[in-house]
């Protein structure tokens, strides 16, 4: 096998290719066979690592195969081939290219053995990215993909860090199981953290993912948030401070997805919950809760995908995705209505889709554990995110207030995406021993006993039954055009205040300071000036006569000492 | 207004909903759960819990509103919130009638 092979090079050979390819159908079948291509190099290797080669005494290896490896490259692939479908329409080169680099980067970050070649695609998937941001071309857009690749190059740098750190450390590159407590371990916590989204270091997903093209928000939802997932699972599974992250990150969006009027920046809020449920499933660090942690982030690549696509698809044909301009577009858009509700169904765990079989292994660890309070947060969230992404997100755009807009259903490709996304949303519910025989751990876990069915169903039918009263009463936040301040807040208007004060008194200090200098020097000259100027004292010229005459008074004086 | 939108829509859904409240609250009392925790065991603890959580949360999320919401234009114009979504990205087409 050639050292360089790694499941990451098609789509890099696909992004050289395609743009000496006429756009097209010929041009798509690229995109959606890179995925493929990236499978078969992969699929059926025996567990192990391959293609490992020396680099100034580093052990640099580009393909680890095991089981969380092979699940999330899996589920990348999957997700990079129907986006492939999703985005049949557009004709962009940049889009296209940026779309396969991006996924490129995130698979092959994903099979990397060591952390130099997981830093290389960690950067990649940043830099690949943003073009997708940058593909709406506006000057927003603009100016939030350069908001998005700060932060996002600057997560790869601060990784680097670590990575220097810990080779210093203990002389190895390896990507392992790390405990946290070097100061290494927390620079690299910290990377992965901005990547996963933790609280106060998130704002750059809403900034960013609204911000993208249509097709461009979909791929984003994919791969960044959940290649971090990935790198807690492998890098520090088991650190306790995880857990209350997780429950922080999980409850905390919820009140931002309840008001937030831009649909699209609701499902990132949705999103960012959901991520709390996987992080505090790598807190834990059980098998059950490992397992449940990476079956869940699949089971979010697709019905978070499938809600991206949903809404993305709107905005395809309305133009907007303010869920004050939208409503009742059940009637002209029946099918998207429907994988809408399977997006929502499969996010609020209801049974036999494929939410429930993923977000209860993690419920379940919390509870094996004995952590009540972060199970009870965690069943908060839960219904909250039924609350806003499985009710509040369909009710405002396809039911609730009955807007004037009657938009044609998606394009056939994006529709196949959807449908596509949608069975594999159900299939995982109904046939969940297909994902489960992927996980990292062996499971005797059964989801479907008749208890935990009825109580979940319990819980989101009274949820169902608040939204209705709450509708009905008028209790329910109505949506507003505007937008929510967030953490960004600080550093996008706070910090710029705080420097323009400082800079303000600095400056004021300095110009009085140079004011003040300035006046006692102008003193200082002019007295300088009284006194030896043209018109001083000491400039003054003395007659040679009473240079003598002092020369003989003191010739007289020393005469007259000399002798007493 | 008819369809899924109307108020009438909107009561049955309801209705359909208390219904489906009361069967499973019904439901609840031939259940033999073995929760994790004592709390869970609890009759009905799903429903109450699922009921007044979700209205806790709307209760939150709306008095913390006021302070968070901002004109579209407040970051403008480096932010994509009061920007129209450029017309080269978007396929608008009207459905037949």
């Amino acid at each position: 096998m050639p050292e360089f092979l790694t499941p990451a090079l098609p789509y890099i050979t696909a992004a050289f290719l395609i743009p000496f390819l006429p756009q097209g159908w010929l041009r798509n079948i690229f995109m959606a066979a890179a995925p493929l291509a990236g499978i078969a190099i992969f699929w059926g290797l025996m567990p192990g690592q391959y293609n490992a080669f020396n680099v100034m005494g580093m052990q640099i290896g580009l393909m680890r195969i095991d089981a969380l490896s092979t699940l999330f490259g899996l589920a990348f692939s999957f997700a990079a081939c129907i986006i492939a479908l999703y985005a049949w329409r557009v004709q962009d080169t940049i889009q296209q290219v940026a779309a396969l680099l991006y996924a490129g980067a995130a698979i092959g970050a994903v099979f990397a053995t060591d952390i130099i070649t997981l830093f290389v695609f960690w950067e990649g998937t940043a830099i690949a990215s943003v073009f997708l941001i940058w593909a709406r071309r506006t000057e927003g857009s603009f100016a939030s993909g350069m908001r998005y690749l700060i932060v996002q190059v600057g997560s790869g740098v601060i990784l680097l860090a670590g990575i220097v750190l810990h080779y210093r450390e203990t002389g190895s590159i390896a990507f392992t199981a790390m405990e946290l407590g070097s100061p290494a371990t927390w620079i690299m916590l910290t990377a992965i953290g901005i990547k996963c989204a933790f609280p106060l270091l998130h704002n750059w997903m809403h900034d960013a993912y609204p911000s993208a093209t249509i097709t461009g928000t979909v791929i984003l939802s994919v791969f960044t948030t959940k290649l971090a997932v990935y790198a807690l699972l492998r890098g520090f599974p088991g650190t306790e401070l995880l857990i209350y992250v997780g429950v922080v990150m999980a409850l905390f969006p919820i009140l931002f997805a309840l008001l937030e009027n831009d649909l699209r920046r609701l499902l990132t809020y949705s999103l960012n919950s959901q991520l709390g449920f996987m992080v505090v499933g790598a807190g834990i660090g059980t098998p059950l809760a490992i397992s449940g942690a990476a079956a869940h982030a699949v089971a979010s690549i697709f019905y978070q995908g499938l809600l991206f696509m949903c809404v993305s698809a709107v905005l395809y044909r309305t133009g907007t995705a303010r869920a004050t301009a939208l409503g009742g577009l059940y009637r002209t858009m029946p099918l998207t209505t429907l994988f809408c509700l399977v997006g929502g169904a499969s996010i609020a765990a209801f049974p036999f889709f494929s939410g429930f079989v993923s977000k209860s292994l993690i419920l379940s660890a919390t509870g094996e554990e004995q952590y009540f309070y972060v199970w009870l947060a965690l069943l908060l969230a839960s219904a909250g995110a039924f609350l806003h992404s499985g009710l509040r997100l369909p009710y405002l755009a396809f039911f609730g207030a009955n807007s004037s807009l009657r938009p044609k259903e998606a394009p056939p490709g994006m529709l196949i995406a959807m449908a596509l996304t949608a069975l594999l949303c159900v299939g995982i519910g109904l046939y969940p021993a297909a994902l489960y025989d992927l996980l990292p751990y062996e499971l005797t876990y059964e989801p479907y006993t008749t208890a935990h069915i009825i109580t979940q169903v319990q819980l989101l039918a009274f949820v169902a039954l608040g939204f209705a009263l709450m509708v009905k009463r008028d209790l329910l936040a109505p949506p507003q055009r505007g937008i929510l301040l967030d953490f960004d807040w600080t550093y996008r208007r706070l910090a710029p205040a705080i420097l323009r004060l400082l800079s303000h008194v600095i400056g004021g200090t300095w110009h009085f300071g140079v004011r003040l200098t300035e006046r006692r020097v102008a003193n200082l000259l002019s007295g300088i000036y009284r006194a030896h100027g043209p018109l001083g004292p000491l400039a003054r010229t003395w007659p040679t006569g009473s240079m003598v005459l002092w020369i003989a008074v003191l010739l007289g004086m020393t005469l007259v000492l000399t002798y007493i | 207004m008819t369809g899924l939108t109307s108020k009438r829509a909107g009561r049955w859904a309801t209705w359909f909903l208390i219904l489906c409240c009361a069967a499973l609250t019904a439901l609840d009392f031939t259940l033999h759960k073995h929760g994790a925790f004592a709390l869970e065991d609890g009759r009905i603890f799903y429903g109450w819990f699922g009921l007044l959580g979700s209205v806790a949360l709307v209760i939150v999320a709306r008095l913390v509103a006021p302070f968070l919401r901002r004109n579209e234009d407040y970051y403008a114009p480096h932010a994509t919130a009061s920007e129209e979504h450029p017309e080269s990205d978007l396929g608008r087409e009207k459905a037949d009638a």
